[in-house]
């Protein structure tokens, strides 16, 4: 009955509220340990199909401050989980979202964000020491929100993304890895908050990231993959920084887009006919705003946040996205 | 005994599976009746969890994990076996589970888990295609190879996740090969098994460039013949999997490092010794290779990325690339490419796809070219025209071809279809 050429967007905001009851014990424990990237993904879906009201609030501040591990000073993703960069960053995240960054004890996270720092410049995830470019973008993104980036040391930061510049302009998830869309994506955010953007071989990298789209209209995330709905984002908010958008085909993009949602059950899958996660649902729909896609909220591509909200902190960089359609 | 003990005992042993592997089902497809409290195989150091009982044994071993943490100062022994198989149970099930995995870094620091029998777990736990692609699971490896092979090393906290401080022995980096092969067939394209791959090679060769010859270290005889070996072996490895770009990528890397002009020299004492003859055809020898997969499969992207990439590793920035030069050695090569696809393009849908294939990465090859050359001056008027292989090929072919001081600096490209 329900076509897929629309973005349906009720379908989805019930998805979303849905992830939060206990379908079944196993799904809900082989997912803990990403509960909080989870609930970040979710609500920032439903900011940017306009319906942030959909979960409640105070039980999502609840459920961020449950996962504060204190002896760290950092979050887990769920309690009694260990603490890691990438759960504090999406706490931090939900609470700017619901204007309560208040509720952290603000020296303490970013002394833990700080001691993560490597001599080489690029970040480890935990005291156990996983590097990898994904972390340094969290540490500079969450220094970032709490305003505490005077604290970083800027020019040791950029020079590890520097060494990880591959012989085609992208970059890796550390020095000397393939690049991957997503890699990309979290060193051009990072260059661009730290305003460094001329580390980039800005045209060679375009050049790249547009060669990810497939004759079906789908982006991939490197040279001979399959498209995934993800890259809709990866790939066009790095573009996006870049100001060449228009160097993918919108149309063909969006509509791959919309064959991805589950239009029975709601979601966005990685592909069509594939089970929708709420993953590929943040990032189909944030491609989409990217995208001018009409009805939805602009999005920042350099946060991942609603882009009115990084704007009224001040912190809004240069990036282009394509303009709103009418209808 | 539950099955979360039984197999935790079967995982977390001096004898432990060499391989394991998840069975569809439940145990009354794989075990005769009674099986209850062992409903898995284990045969010839394999272990086969029918799906249904690992799922279950998961939901009871994070039980068990939680409520074993809760009660951990102080810990009792009891309590520490729980938390060993419950985490092993945990992580078979749901190896993105880092929570689990640093309950077992803690033991292996404590001395309560040998190191040796948890390294032991994680090979045989890369051997399921899950396990192989989480990054945290190879991080581990070298977290427990660091205090294996090199515990004494003051790096060892502030490591940045090298394999640099570890003098591998032949034999060991053998096995680490063989792990991340095996990894990268069970879970083709597998990002962290060629960056664990490319950490083990980067040892190697700091060990060849930093250390001096000594009877308590690997022979530089022995070790310069694995580089050879795995110089050799890649480029097999990339004729059976031609859509593999990350091997092609790797092969790029070690290629030029091992020539002396890696970008990626963080580890050298003193500046790469300079380019050998011999480094330079061995470059040129990946380059053949890639035009020559390119002959028999030029609808591969990953195949045209090589080539793209055996362009860059040679010369100075402003020597890397004239154009034409390239061009005329290619150009014979690109005709021919595009006459045999519209030759093709007359039959059928697959071979109209094939056309439209090489077609576009022949159109967007042409355009890299030229952007990589200093020479030209090349704004077509939109880029998704080349994206989409709308291209006119021979008068792009004809720009790239004329010799440089006939044409005037402001010479614009003729206008692409």
């Amino acid at each position: 009955m329900t076509s897929s050429s629309q973005l349906l967007i009720p379908l989805h905001v019930r998805y979303i509220q849905s992830l939060g009851e206990n379908k079944d014990d196993l799904t809900y424990h082989l997912t803990a340990h990403l509960r909080m990237n989870a609930v970040y993904w979710g609500l920032t879906a439903l900011c940017i199909m306009d319906h942030k009201d959909a979960l409640s609030k105070d039980e999502t501040i609840e459920y961020v401050m449950s996962c504060w591990v204190d002896e760290a000073g950092a979050f887990g993703p769920h309690p009694d989980h260990d603490p890691h960069l990438l759960p504090t960053l999406s706490a931090i995240q939900i609470l700017v979202i619901h204007d309560a960054l208040d509720r952290i004890d603000v020296p303490r996270v970013t002394k833990f964000i700080l001691s993560l720092q490597q001599p080489s410049g690029v970040f480890a995830g935990d005291q156990f020491g996983e590097i990898d470019t994904r972390f340094l973008y969290s540490a500079v993104n969450a220094l970032s929100l709490l305003d505490q980036l005077h604290q970083l040391d800027v020019e040791k930061t950029v020079s590890y993304i520097k060494q990880c510049k591959n012989f085609d302009g992208g970059f890796g998830a550390v020095i000397g890895a393939e690049s991957h869309a997503a890699q990309v994506w979290v060193c051009t955010a990072a260059l661009a908050i730290l305003d460094r953007l001329d580390v980039i071989d800005q045209d060679t990298l375009a050049w790249w990231l547009a060669e990810r789209q497939l004759p079906n209209g789908g982006l991939n995330g490197r040279p001979q993959k399959l498209e995934d709905v993800c890259y809709s984002f990866w790939v066009l908010s790095s573009l996006s920084v870049l100001r060449k958008v228009s160097w993918i085909d919108a149309d063909k993009l969006t509509s791959f887009i919309l064959s991805a949602q589950d239009t029975e059950n709601g979601g966005i899958a990685d592909r069509p006919g594939d089970l929708p996660d709420v993953f590929h649902t943040i990032f189909g729909v944030a491609g989409l705003s990217l995208l001018g896609y009409p009805g939805l909220v602009d999005i920042d591509p350099v946060y991942c946040m609603p882009a009115n909200l990084i704007e009224s902190k001040g912190l809004r960089k240069g990036w282009e996205a394509l303009p709103r359609k009418a209808s | 005994m539950c099955v979360v003990s039984a197999l935790g005992i079967v995982l977390n042993n001096e004898v432990p599976p060499l391989g394991i592997e998840i069975l569809p089902g439940d145990a009354s497809a794989w075990l005769p009746e009674g099986s209850n409290e062992r409903p898995f195989l284990f045969e010839e150091r394999n272990l086969g969890i029918p799906s249904k009982v690992l799922y279950r044994a998961y939901l009871e071993a994070v039980h068990i994990f939680a409520e074993a943490r809760r009660t951990w100062h102080p810990i009792s022994e009891s309590n520490k076996t729980a938390l060993i198989h419950s985490s092993s149970v945990i992580l078979l099930a749901n190896p993105a589970h880092q929570t689990a995995l640093n309950a077992r870094k803690r033991f292996v620091l404590s001395k309560s888990l040998h190191a040796e029998v948890d390294l032991c777990f994680n090979t045989a736990l890369l051997s399921l295609p899950d396990a192989s692609k989480q990054s945290i699971v190879w991080h581990h490896r070298r977290w427990l190879l660091r205090r294996l092979r090199n515990p004494t090393s003051p790096l060892l906290e502030a490591h940045e996740d090298t394999l640099d401080v570890i003098n591998f022995s032949v034999e060991d980096l053998r096995q680490e090969f063989s792990i991340a092969s095996r990894a990268s067939e069970v879970y083709p394209r597998n990002y962290f098994a060629w960056t664990h791959r490319y950490l083990c090679m980067h040892s190697l060769l700091s060990t060849l460039r930093h250390q001096p010859s000594s009877s308590l270290l690997p022979s530089h005889h022995d070790l310069n013949a694995l580089l050879m070996e795995e110089c050799g072996w890649i480029k097999t490895w990339i004729d059976r999997h031609i859509s593999d770009y990350t091997a092609m990528q790797y092969a790029c890397q070690i290629f030029s490092i091992a020539a002396g002009m890696g970008k990626n020299n963080l580890s050298w004492a003193s500046p790469p010794p300079d380019m050998s003859p011999d480094a330079l055809l061995d470059i040129q020898g990946l380059r053949t290779h890639a035009q020559s997969l390119l002959h028999t499969y030029p609808e591969r992207e990953s195949l045209w990325m090589y080539f793209r990439d055996t362009f860059q590793m040679t010369g100075s920035p402003q020597e890397r690339l004239d154009a034409r030069s390239v061009v005329w050695g290619l150009v014979d090569f690109i005709r021919e490419l595009l006459d045999t696809s519209a030759a093709d393009s007359g039959q059928g849908t697959s071979a109209l796809d094939k056309y439209d294939s090489i077609n576009l990465h022949v159109c967007r090859f042409l355009a890299w070219l030229a952007r990589q050359s200093h020479a030209i001056d090349m704004r077509p008027q939109n880029p998704l025209d080349i994206l989409r292989g709308r291209c006119d090929y021979n008068a792009l072919l004809d720009t790239l071809l004329t010799p440089l001081p006939q044409r005037r600096s402001t010479d614009i490209i003729p206008q692409m279809k």
